[in-house]
């Protein structure tokens, strides 16, 4: 059984301009101790996502279909059940690592602070597991760091720290959103080789939210590439990296520079711009996009399909070429 | 050829206190930049958060004042310029953001912040002809005459550069200094920005300092790269010879960190340097790079290195670069 299970999810916001849908109709399994990495750009609606499986949505948010946890219903559980939830059950690491920790508390504060609010256990010990979190995600000092606060680290040590806190727990599903992007490039690899380590080490899924492919490749055993709302491919990482079947993960996989890029000819590119959330048509949203689009693209969305691991919501999709 | 841009010996500081009766300090943003740019050229600016790079830039427009060097922009002195003498200048070097829409007014139609460096700079232009001016910039950046009437909320991000950009090349400027002009947009949509600026650069002869930290992305249009770690030049030297055979440490860990979107290679990828960026404040001695550099031995932490010429054109501040001539061989492929 997987451990996260998303049925016919639907997140929709309530706006001064209408209903907006971010999220319509996403499938999705995470197994235990499993890496997925839910790759979109902005707009796709892969925060959303996540955020509406632990009731994080905004206030004017709403989510339908089935979110299972271990096999129990998410979806329409009261707050106070969803906070005992989170934290040994599912974890959360943002962007923002200044904005996700409290200003105006020390580091081994908030770390203890994760940790007894979901476990009996005395401040002592507690801290004593405070630093040992720290310093297996390599935050150098750790000691000196439990006593400092969240503005006086730097950009990395931050969400090193944020990580840390997120562990205290020891959830069983960590949902990491965009967890290197506001990170220096000499920085962010250290993250991803941090999240290689734990997973080595830690008996615990990872969802890495992201729009970087480059981040996802070294990491992520399985993929699903999110557009306007819908996952229009998911399958292993090797396979989806290796031979795309939805022409937009081609483009988004064509598109990315490369260090070995020929700079003769223009960069590979999709033309146009991923629609607004609210301007979907009914066919493909993908479809004014792509390159292999026919009449029956704007008449009924595809649903993802396709006999093997890797499924793709194509009515065109791109076969593997025989090697 | 005459340079469009002649930079020597740039620098910059800011005073900086911690606090209202600590004594000043300085924080030395750029020490001692020098380059220089042709017609049709682009140098490349690389480096991460804190390394002086945008700065570097607003000093080669005139809008932060360097405390040493020199500025030439078609061989008159930018830095020394003041008034009409600066504005009068000003039209020959312009400017594109990072942030799209923040950097055009929402409350102005795309037409008049497009149209707004026209009617500063050539006040005797009609409404007519002011109108036919903005409707060939918008087309040339690939966009239609009619978007003129819009405001900014409605386009996208991308749009919204490819005006930012039109906004910049209406007064056919001999430089664009453009800052991480497509780090603030979405992956499908960064290279037809690329592409429009490098198709730009080939019918207009601009020349662009291009400012970015994506080693991948400033590859694609540059001549000439430099590299810039805590407001010191690391590295400088033509594309090709600069990323086949880096001299300078630094710049190999910034190659080594571009993840290959590749999961067999990715999987390889090892974090190329350790630790954080330490505070531009409180730069380390020596060699600032040598509290994360692999290769630094006690000299390094005692004697700053100075820019040798390593290959033709090619400058390195390494006191070690002697030991791998041809360049620094990726650690993921050993």
């Amino acid at each position: 059984m997987a451990l996260l299970e998303i049925r016919a999810l639907s997140v929709g916001f309530e706006t001064p301009a209408g209903r907006v849908t971010a999220v319509s109709g996403v499938d999705l399994e995470i197994g235990v101790g499993e890496c997925v990495a839910v790759v979109g750009e902005s707009g796709s609606g892969k925060s959303q996502t996540l955020l509406a499986c632990t009731g994080l949505l905004a206030m004017n948010g709403h989510a339908t279909g089935s979110v299972r946890f271990d096999g129990r219903e998410l979806l329409g559980l009261r707050e106070r059940e969803l906070q005992r939830l989170r934290g040994p059950g599912i974890g959360y690491v943002f962007q923002d690592a200044l904005g996700s920790l409290t200003p105006h508390l020390r580091v081994g504060e908030q770390l203890v602070e994760a940790l007894r609010s979901h476990r009996d256990t005395d401040g002592a010990t507690a801290l004593a597991e405070a630093r040992r979190m720290l310093e297996r995600v390599h935050v150098p000092d750790a000691a000196a760091r439990l006593r400092q606060y969240p503005h006086e680290l730097s950009g990395g040590t931050r969400q090193r720290v944020a990580i840390a806190a997120a562990l205290m727990p020891q959830p069983r599903l960590l949902i990491a959103d965009e967890p290197t992007t506001a990170l220096d490039v000499t920085v962010q690899a250290q993250v991803v080789e941090l999240f290689r380590e734990l997973r080595r080490e830690l008996d615990m899924a990872l969802v890495i939210v992201t729009h970087d492919l480059g981040v996802v490749a070294g990491l992520a055993e399985r993929v699903a590439v999110m557009y306007a709302g819908r996952v229009v491919e998911q399958g292993p990482a090797i396979a989806v990296f290796a031979a795309p079947a939805h022409p937009y993960t081609a483009g988004l996989l064509a598109a990315l520079p490369r260090l070995d890029d020929d700079t003769s000819v223009p960069m590979r590119t999709i033309p146009g711009v991923p629609p607004r959330p609210g301007e979907r048509s009914g066919g493909c949203a993908f479809a004014p996009r792509c390159g292999r689009r026919a009449g029956d693209c704007d008449e009924q969305p595809p649903e993802l399909s396709g006999s093997g691991p890797q499924r793709a919501a194509c009515h065109h999709p791109l076969r593997a070429e025989a090697p | 050829m005459t340079a469009v841009l002649q930079v020597e010996s740039l620098s910059v500081r800011f005073a900086a206190r911690s606090g209202p009766w600590s004594s000043g300090r300085w924080l030395v943003a750029v020490d001692s930049a020098g380059f220089s740019l042709a017609r049709g050229e682009t140098l490349g600016i690389v480096g991460e958060s804190g390394c002086g790079k945008s700065t570097l830039g607003r000093a080669l427009l005139g809008l932060v004042h360097p405390c040493a060097g020199s500025v030439r922009l078609n061989g008159e002195r930018l830095d020394r310029a003041t008034g009409a003498g600066l504005r009068r200048l000003r039209r020959h070097a312009q400017m594109v953001f990072q942030d799209p829409q923040g950097s055009l007014d929402p409350r102005m139609t795309v037409g008049q912040s497009v149209a707004e460096p026209l009617a500063i700079f050539e006040p005797g232009l009609s409404g007519a002809e002011l109108r036919a001016r903005v409707a060939e910039a918008l087309v040339q950046v690939g966009l239609a005459p009619a978007h003129a009437e819009r405001y900014p909320h409605e386009f996208s991000g991308g749009q919204c550069q490819r005006v930012g950009i039109a906004r910049a090349a209406i007064l056919r400027p001999s430089v664009i200094v453009c800052d991480e002009p497509v780090s603030a947009l979405d992956v499908s949509v960064q290279g037809q920005v690329i592409n429009l600026l490098s198709r730009l650069q080939d019918d207009l002869g601009l020349a662009y300092v291009l400012i970015s930290h994506n080693l991948a992305v400033v590859r694609h249009l540059s001549t000439r790269v430099l590299v810039m770690y805590l407001g010191r030049t690391m590295e400088q030297g033509p594309r090709d010879s600069l990323y086949s055979g880096p001299l300078h440490p630094y710049t190999r860990a910034l190659l080594d960190a571009v993840p290959p979107p590749d999961p067999v290679e990715a999987r390889r990828q090892r974090a190329p340097v350790a630790g954080d960026l330490p505070s531009p404040l409180d730069p380390p001695a020596g060699c600032v790079f040598n509290t994360r550099c692999p290769f630094a031995q006690s000299h390094c932490r005692e004697a700053r290195p100075g820019l040798e010429e390593a290959r033709p054109g090619h400058l390195v501040a390494c006191h070690r670069w002697r030991e791998w001539p041809g360049g620094l061989v990726s650690a993921r492929r050993s």
